[in-house]
């Protein structure tokens, strides 16, 4: 897959858990760029977003509405690595390609993963998709301007 | 920046053909009615704006997802009134901001603007300037009203040339001032320096570069004003919208409790609005709301923030940052005497659409709240109101009640 990288860069590994599940994994080190997020559709826009090494995914917070998030990280090339308990009524077709490991044998997995990932021959590799907007601050819109506004709200110095 | 002229939905095809067919030819409008299908698409190119329909399960995170893909896009919801409380949170933060469906046109001309208006920052400017890419970027990103747009340009000129800079009206130059800008408009505007001359060629050359982006910035800067007008004034009426009320107010509030001020909130309605919409049509009762919400503005102070939180229902926040009062003493009495005379002076008005014969019948009942003795915060203050509104009503109407009172 696609962690897209130099050597030297950290792999980027979006994990997708309950909370306090990803503890006892031990450290993953510093090889690994670990984004935890919480719900399905952040763990997508994360895959989407950059150059992901692998998709963690705690399968018992994943519902079937949801599914579509594997979809998108096996066209993305980026790895599955599924813990805990697999919902009652998903198919293994459903799970194709998601590695089931123990909940306490993910980092062991990925760091099998990371040692697996042979490093590119030259820098600069063409990431699959057009690079995505960084992740921007979000401000706030002007939703607040105006002469009247300003005598209301920003004679406050 | 802009993918000029598109806007991304997410919803089902039938609001996308309907929300396009309102929006005119303006813009193009791309439906997705399935959220990964939406953020497939996010992810392959940047949106001037992305409109997610609310009432999905698990929506703040599609929010974050959305946002997280579009860091740039202006992300707005559309929602039911009853998804209202849990899209507000979201905006402005995750969420620019949203709107009730269905928009009105006030609303769809500011989403459209927002997809077409964003004005191109012209590069050739940047390699005339001979300014830092830093500097002409701050130029663009200030343009958030004329105001913020003037201060900015008169700060990159005062740390170009050194010295002050500061914008008068052109017809007000003091004698023998030689500006070394000028902004052309209705009211034309010059920018002098105080300690600084137009300097050596490269100064002079800049200042030329900046002369020729005046117009781009200032258009722009014209364009979202009007746009954040837009976003905040009720269309029918021109009094400011619900949203704006629950933000402008929660942060008087804030500053009043800071400060120690006063600040009173007065809910009123039509009486029996219904029944004038139903006899004589809807274009009576749009008048009835235009002419009163007119008449309230009159009345009211030019702090006062007046608006229409729903169908014939307006809110007032009377608020006066003056020395610190007892609650319930000067601010209340005032805000109650502004408030009886506006409602009898609604007795008076001509409403045209309702005829001679119906002269003198319109009344309006209201209910008054005072912060911080009858709520501490906007919503705990309507919820005040709305129960001395209700005393009015019981009362006969055509009545201001006071939370509290007898």
């Amino acid at each position: 897959m696609g962690n897209g990288g130099t050597p030297s860069a950290p792999l980027r590994v979006v994990i997708f858990s309950r909370a306090g599940m990803v503890d006892g994994w031990g450290a993953l080190g510093g090889a690994f760029e670990p984004l935890r997020v919480s719900s399905a559709y952040e763990a997508a826009a994360e895959v989407l977003s950059a150059p992901t090494l692998a998709l963690v995914i705690d399968l018992a917070a994943l519902t079937g509405r949801h599914l579509r998030v594997l979809e998108i990280a096996r066209s993305m090339d980026v790895e599955m690595i599924g813990f805990g308990e697999v919902p009652a009524g998903m198919s293994s077709a459903e799970l194709s390609g998601v590695r089931l490991v123990a909940p306490q044998a993910v980092g062991e997995s990925l760091r099998r993963l990371a040692e697996a990932e042979s490093p590119p021959p030259t820098a600069g590799p063409a990431p699959a998709r057009p690079a995505p907007p960084k992740d921007a601050d979000i401000k706030p819109p002007a939703l607040l301007t105006g002469e009247e506004l300003k005598a209301l709200l920003e004679d406050e110095s | 920046m802009n993918n000029g002229g598109e806007i991304l939905l997410l919803g089902e095809a039938a609001l996308g053909e309907q929300f396009a067919s309102r929006c005119g030819d303006a813009v193009r409008v791309v439906s997705r009615d399935d959220p990964y299908d939406a953020l497939e698409e996010m992810s392959r190119r940047r949106w001037g704006v992305v409109v997610l329909t609310a009432g999905r399960a698990e929506f703040e995170s599609l929010c974050r997802a959305s946002r997280r893909l579009q860091g740039d896009a202006r992300l707005l919801a559309i929602c039911s009134p009853a998804a209202e409380a849990d899209v507000r949170p979201l905006a402005p933060g995750v969420l620019d901001d949203y709107f009730i469906y269905p928009p009105t046109q006030g609303e769809l001309d500011s989403i459209v603007q927002a997809a077409t208006g964003a004005e191109p920052r012209p590069a050739t400017y940047q390699a005339a300037a001979g300014m830092a890419p830093a500097e002409v970027a701050s130029l663009f990103e200030s343009c958030q009203s004329i105001e913020a747009a003037e201060q900015r340009i008169a700060a990159v000129v005062a740390g170009r040339l050194g010295g002050r800079a500061e914008w008068v009206d052109a017809d007000k130059l003091p004698a023998g001032a030689r500006p070394v800008l000028l902004a052309a408009g209705d009211a034309p505007r010059a920018l002098v320096t105080e300690g600084a001359g137009r300097g050596d060629e490269a100064s002079r050359a800049f200042l030329a570069a900046i002369q020729d982006c005046m117009p781009a910035i200032m258009t722009a800067a014209r364009r979202i004003e009007s746009l954040n007008r837009l976003a905040v004034t009720d269309h029918l009426t021109g009094a400011y919208n619900r949203r704006y009320f629950y933000l402008a107010t929660d942060r008087i509030l804030e500053r009043a409790a800071r400060e120690g001020f006063g600040a009173t909130l007065l809910l009123y309605d039509i009486d029996d609005f219904k029944r004038y919409n139903d006899t004589y049509g809807h274009a009576a009762g749009d008048e009835i709301l235009r002419e009163t919400a007119a008449l309230m503005k009159k009345i009211t102070r030019a702090q006062d923030v007046v608006a229409r939180i729903g169908g014939d229902e307006f809110a007032v926040l009377f608020w006066d940052p003056g020395p610190p009062r007892s609650p319930g003493s000067a601010p209340l009495k005032s805000a109650y005497g502004l408030a009886d005379r506006f409602r009898q002076a609604v007795r008076k008005l001509k409403i045209h659409s309702l005829g001679p014969q119906a002269q003198g019948v319109l009344t309006i009942s209201g209910g008054l709240a005072s912060f911080p003795a009858a709520g501490s915060n906007v919503r705990e203050l309507l919820r005040s109101a709305d129960n001395a509104l209700k005393a009015a009503k019981e009362s006969g109407k055509d009545a201001i009640k006071l939370i509290g009172a007898d």
